[in-house]
């Protein structure tokens, strides 16, 4: 199934673009985390996850569907 | 949905002509601005030119209406108004305007201060701080 990325902040310049679509074997959203960690130098960045437009615990995971909308969110720099 | 996202700097104009359209609301007696102008911070010896300001819309929308809600649950308020920009703004420039009117003065002063604090803090916005020489970091709230 495939999914959009969406990357803000500091995760624009490491993964290189502000979205993308990715094919996924799993639809477990802890296991997605786990392989762009494995795959991307971001581990040392913190970050907040939205599955379409909510923010979800990261601590359970979440079923994904397929077309979902993943925002991987570094934290908030308003003002 | 309220707008709060513009493209470029808010204007002195714009600040203004949103000042002036309050004159018939004449039950308000105090209003209260916050403005956050892009500040020329030196970081190792390279100067902020500018912030380029992005955003999560459909998150922050949201969000900003959460806030939107609170405030008038939590403040005896007659009117708020938030805006921020987007896009390039230079140092010097207005990037941020929070705008609260109330019947008298106590409340504007706590509304004003809460409602930049929650801004800052729950709405999805990204700044990325570019430099004279062109060389840019990510902006971090302190």
């Amino acid at each position: 199934m495939k999914v959009t990325l969406k990357y803000f902040g500091q995760l624009v310049d490491v993964m290189g673009n502000h979205e993308e679509t990715r094919e996924i074997s799993s639809n477990n959203s802890n296991e997605l985390l786990e392989q762009m960690k494995q795959n991307n130098p971001i581990g040392h960045i913190p970050f907040q996850l939205a599955i379409n437009d909510k923010l979800i615990d990261q601590k359970a995971a979440k079923k994904l569907n397929d077309g979902d909308v993943i925002a991987l969110l570094p934290p908030y720099a308003g003002g | 949905m309220k707008k709060v996202f513009i493209n470029g700097p808010i204007s002195s104009d714009f600040i203004g002509e949103s000042i002036a359209k309050h004159q018939t609301k004449t039950s308000i007696g105090a209003h209260n601005i916050f403005l956050g102008q892009v500040r020329a911070d030196a970081v190792d010896g390279r100067n902020v030119a500018a912030i380029e300001y992005t955003c999560y819309e459909e998150l922050a929308n949201a969000k900003l209406h959460e806030i939107r809600e609170e405030a008038f649950e939590k403040f005896d308020l007659i009117c708020m108004h938030i805006y921020h920009s987007l896009g390039t703004i230079k140092t010097g420039e207005v990037c941020f305007f929070v705008f609260v009117s109330a019947e008298r003065r106590k409340e504007v002063y706590e509304a004003t201060e809460w409602l930049v604090n929650q801004v800052k803090d729950r709405t999805p916005i990204y700044g990325k701080e570019i430099f004279e020489d062109k060389t840019h970091q990510w902006k971090v709230n302190t």
